[in-house]
């Protein structure tokens, strides 16, 4: 019936604050874009740039007139149907990524409404967390920790637009430092729970070592300082020369490209329809180490041979025949296990019909110099000679050529499209340790010797307490051969022409050549020779690791033990108290955090004690105070007051009237002892005139 | 739909009980945990599903830091209940009197915000709305300043009808700081608004009589003095309003009261018999005639029915009978 309607229009200030908001949504988005240039797509990264100088331009008022809705759909149709070509390619969840990206580009083009800021809002910060998935290290934790702050500055601005943004900032900041350590008592506490349903992965995410090799590809890799995983060591450290990290075994030759056998993957899928697990009997020495494997989006772990392993969360670890590691899903996130590696035991305990059938393939055709080089070789040999002769004698003939012939290590090999075995062989007579192990494998199975090719990393930085970091650059290829009775044997061809390789590491070895990390020229790993970078880059590294270990490493089995460290045995009841005192504790946190507000509330402690005293009034007289001020409130009761109690009544409600509407000549102590003072004597001539 | 209409009044009926026994009717209003409410706004309801999208993401993709800013989400979520709800409770809120108007127009409202703290003030925007009605407008609360502890908001209230009436509860509402609950409180403010009907223009009819009778010769546009200048002999024409009644019943003379002509004229403005329908017309002529007789400095009564004010001019008297026709309902 009665509407109330503003006067006064509202000041124009509320026209520009919400396109603060808005500016610092875009800048969050501008950062959260720039972050994630690998799994998004170049096209959607310029419509990214786009919308934000669009809001850019809106800020600064160069463009007034709100984007048409037509041509914003249009635009949104097209892009949604060349993200829907590009998705067969890229996989779901790059898809989901990408979609998620454009999307934000058009709803920051055309923000009409408050609702749009709130979606906006909301969807940047599902794409902050999906930044997770793709970086997980300190580095980028800090980066998306700061874009959640901007939004929720963003947020703050939004709703409070006359506040500053120093204010904004400040308020935002002391909430996320009151919210961490509810955060971090909620993540030791509530379970870890395992997967609820497999999620897609991406494939262009993945990162480490692939399933194929073409002589060539770990080139790639080695311009790579990115780390691939650490292990920590319990037991003595193996010497530089022993620290092959077996990845995988690639059994396939095409001629060109080195893959995994179709038949072992049949083999191995039988064994699994059996429920048959490799599990070989072990003894000897062991090295035991903890992996904490980085997120690589593949199942492949590391082990040094021959390694058995326990996974300690909820990514069990399955043994392969190939004596390799492999996860049951992929590495979406850091795992941890623990390994035991047993390095005096040969690696004889497969079933020899199946690996030789698997390793004596051959190309049908091509590489035809090579061929005949190896029968010429073989030719010189007594044909009934044992397999190990045979080997051996193959082996020295190689060597022979290879320093005969001055063959280099380099990380810059010439292209070899065809034949690339006869062109290493014969004309380049340089290359990288997969043209060596390719080279190597091919011509013992040239002579008639089962061998395949291993890829996994050579070497390891060593840093305090035991503690070693592999990074993507160790990739490395060697061979593996079964000639006798000790089963697999590994040889390592690129050891006979660069032993620094596998010495003292690829830096060492491409000192010359000065090709280590040629890519990447700020990397810290380059600048080891200078002392602070070097000290910087290892502090950095430890810290990272620490991170790694007790935040990305985190999972059931460690929880498990926390808590049993804390609390001992865990039962039923132990569990529902530990719950409890959760909530407890999130409670009191929280109540923690409003005492200051209390504390100032107290300022009213006077108003408190008055309404006591008027209180007792009102029991005493019968007449309700209503909404009476306290100086009317005396007139009505005083005649119904004994004298004492009414000089009192009188002299506290002056006092309380000077308090509220004058300065107070005393201090706050001094009047609150004063009111209580006259409270306890009103109270006394109350009772004893009752 | 038919049930729904028809329970609707019930529940609205029991929620105005409870509201008036919770909150009851004040000239200011400090809002304390009695009178505010508080509950996650529709875009905290939206915050609370993206945490469960990330908890399932995280534990999906085994992610822990995922989890971790999932968590701290709800950690903040939690602290901005307290933060919401203590800044809306620095609020205290008071209307001034409520000047009256005419039907149709609009008077001006103003709403202070008095600092209840030296520190602190209440922060953000405010949305001021009638209880149960949806449109609502808001107001940036000004960080406080020193010198100028109280803000005031200059609002309106629309004057649709005639009559008497309490200022009706009012919602104000909260999102400070993030968006993610909403605080809300009705307040009663013991205000009454007087709403006086629209004048209507017309001739000036002034009757010399106080007496209720349509067909008195006494309808006159011209007569009326305002000072007492003396006694005069009665002669028979003279006005039974002008014998000195006093006199009379001293047993003296017939006399009439002489007034000084350099006044005009004095009178009574009467509702005429009317029908319900034609009430209104009739009290928006009224209007009009006692704003021309106050402007005019015309001495009048108003008869309303059984209801008489009795002959006087002034600013105070034109407000005393337009009240008079404010509050007047035919029986």
């Amino acid at each position: 019936m009665l509407a109330i309607t503003s006067q006064t229009s509202p000041p124009i200030e509320t026209q520009k604050q919400p396109r603060a908001a808005v500016l610092l949504l875009s800048m969050a988005y501008a950062i959260l874009v720039a972050s994630m240039t690998t799994p998004v797509m170049i096209w959607i990264v310029i419509l990214a740039a786009c919308a934000c100088v669009v809001r850019i331009s809106f800020y600064l008022r160069w463009q007034t007139a709100p984007l048409r809705m037509r041509t914003i759909n249009l635009l949104a149709i097209l892009g949604a149907l060349a993200l829907a070509w590009f998705s067969l390619s890229i996989g779901l969840l790059l898809s989901m990524v990408n979609l998620l990206v454009m999307a934000c580009a058009f709803k920051l083009m055309h923000i009409a409404h408050e609702k749009d800021v709130k979606q906006l809002f909301v969807t940047l910060l599902f794409l902050t967390a999906c930044g997770f998935i793709f970086q997980q290290s300190l580095v980028y934790t800090g980066l998306y920790v700061s874009v959640a702050l901007i939004l929720l500055v963003a947020l703050l601005q939004f709703n409070a637009p006359q506040q500053s943004l120093k204010h904004s900032i400040r308020y935002v900041a002391i909430q996320l430092v009151q919210g961490l350590p509810i955060a971090i008592l909620l993540f030791l506490v509530l379970p870890q729970l395992p997967p609820l349903w497999q999620m897609p992965t991406a494939k262009g995410a993945k990162t480490g070592l692939s399933d194929s090799v073409t002589p060539g590809d770990i080139a790639d890799l080695s311009q790579s300082s990115e780390l691939a995983f650490r292990a920590t060591f319990a037991s003595e450290i193996p010497s530089p020369p022993q620290r092959y990290w077996r990845v995988m075994t690639l059994e396939q030759f095409d001629g060109k490209t080195w893959q995994i056998s179709p038949t072992r993957k049949q083999v191995n899928r039988q064994y699994r329809s059996l429920n048959k697990q490799f599990s070989p009997s072990l003894a000897g020495p062991t090295w035991s180490y903890q992996v904490i494997a980085e997120p690589s989006h593949q199942r492949w772990l590391f082990g040094l041979d021959i390694a058995q392993a326990n996974s300690n969360g909820n990514n069990a670890i399955i043994q392969g025949h190939e004596y390799q590691l492999l996860a049951q899903r992929p590495l979406v996130s850091a795992l941890s296990y623990d390994v035991e590696s047993y390095y005096t035991e040969p690696l004889n305990h497969t079933l020899l019909s199946i690996d030789h059938r698997i390793n004596l393939q051959l190309p049908q055709s091509g590489n035809s110099l090579t061929q005949r080089w190896v029968e010429d070789k073989l030719a010189e040999l007594d044909a009934s000679a044992h397999p190990r002769e045979r080997a051996e004698y193959i082996l020295a003939q190689l060597r022979d050529h290879f320093s005969q012939q001055q063959f280099r290590y380099t990380l810059r090999p010439d292209p070899m499209p065809s034949d690339p075995v006869d062109r290493f062989m014969f004309d380049a007579q340089a290359g990288f340790c997969a043209h060596y192990a390719s080279t190597l494998t091919y011509i013992l199975r040239l002579a008639n010797i089962p061998a395949r090719m291993v890829t996994g990393y050579q070497g390891g930085e060593l840093q305090a307490s035991g503690v070693m970091s592999i990074y993507q650059y160790d990739a490395h290829a060697w061979v593996e051969a079964w000639y006798d009775e000790r089963g697999w044997v590994r040889i390592d061809p690129t050891a006979w022409v660069s032993p620094d390789r596998i010495d003292f590491g690829l830096e060492q070895a491409m000192r010359d050549e000065g090709s280590f990390l040629a890519d990447s020229p700020l990397s810290l790993a380059r600048f080891k020779n200078v002392a602070l970078f070097n000290n910087l880059r290892l502090w950095f590294a430890q810290l990272d690791y620490e991170w790694s270990k007790w935040v990305l490493g985190f999972d059931a089995n460690r929880q498990d033990d926390l808590l049993e460290q804390l609390f001992g045995r865990l039962t039923p009841l132990k569990l529902s108290l530990i719950g409890v005192t959760v909530v407890l504790t999130v409670g009191l946190l929280l109540a923690l955090y409003i005492m200051p507000q209390l504390r100032k509330k107290q300022g009213d402690k006077l108003t408190m004690i008055y309404q006591k005293s008027a209180d007792l009034v009102v029991e005493f007289t019968g007449t309700p105070r209503g909404h009476l001020p306290p100086s009317h409130y005396f007139q009505a009761v005083q005649d119904k007051l004994p004298n004492l109690a009414r000089t009192c009544f009188s002299e506290l409600t002056q006092r309380y009237q000077q308090h509220h509407y004058a300065r107070p000549s005393e201090t706050r102590s001094e009047s609150e002892k004063q009111f209580k003072h006259l409270h306890s004597k009103l109270k006394r001539h109350l009772q004893k005139s009752r | 739909m038919r049930l729904k209409g028809s329970i609707k009044p019930h529940i609205d009926g029991f929620v105005k009980r409870w509201l008036s026994q919770r909150i009851p009717p004040a000239n200011r209003h400090r809002l304390t945990m009695r009178s505010i409410f508080i509950l996650p706004s529709r875009f905290g309801w939206m915050f609370l599903l993206l945490c469960v999208g990330l908890f399932i993401l995280g534990t999906n993709y085994q992610n822990n830091i995922m989890l971790l800013l999932c968590y701290l989400l709800v950690a903040i979520f939690l602290i901005n209940l307290h933060a919401s709800y203590w800044n809306f409770a620095r609020l205290d809120i008071s209307i001034d009197p409520i000047a009256s108007g005419y039907a149709g127009e609009q008077s001006p409202l103003q709403l202070r915000i008095h600092p209840t703290n030296a520190k602190q003030a209440a922060v953000g925007k405010l949305q001021i709305a009638n209880f149960n009605q949806p449109q609502s407008l808001s107001i940036d609360l000004i960080p406080q300043q020193p010198g100028n502890p109280t803000q005031v908001c200059q609002l309106s209230v629309d004057l649709p009808k005639r009559g008497v009436f309490q200022f009706p509860r009012i919602t104000l509402s909260s999102f400070y700081p993030l968006g993610l609950y909403r605080c809300w409180t009705h307040l009663d403010f013991d205000r009454e608004i007087v709403v006086y009907p629209t004048p209507l223009p017309c001739t000036l009819q002034l009757h010399q009589t106080g007496v209720d009778n349509e067909d008195a010769s006494g309808l006159t546009t011209v007569v009326g003095h305002d000072d007492f200048a003396g006694l005069t002999p009665y002669v028979v024409g003279d006005s039974l309003n002008r014998i000195a009644w006093k006199q009379v019943a001293k047993q003296q003379n017939w006399v009439s009261k002489s007034f000084d002509s350099h006044h005009a004229v004095t009178g009574w403005l009467v509702l005429p018999t009317v029908s319900t329908e034609q009430l209104e017309t009739a009290l928006s002529k009224l209007a009009f005639q006692i704003n021309q007789c106050t402007r005019e400095g015309i001495q009048f009564g108003l008869l309303l029915g059984r209801q008489r004010i009795a002959p006087a001019s002034g600013d105070q008297h034109r407000h005393a009978c337009l009240r008079a026709l404010a509050e007047f309902r035919l029986h």
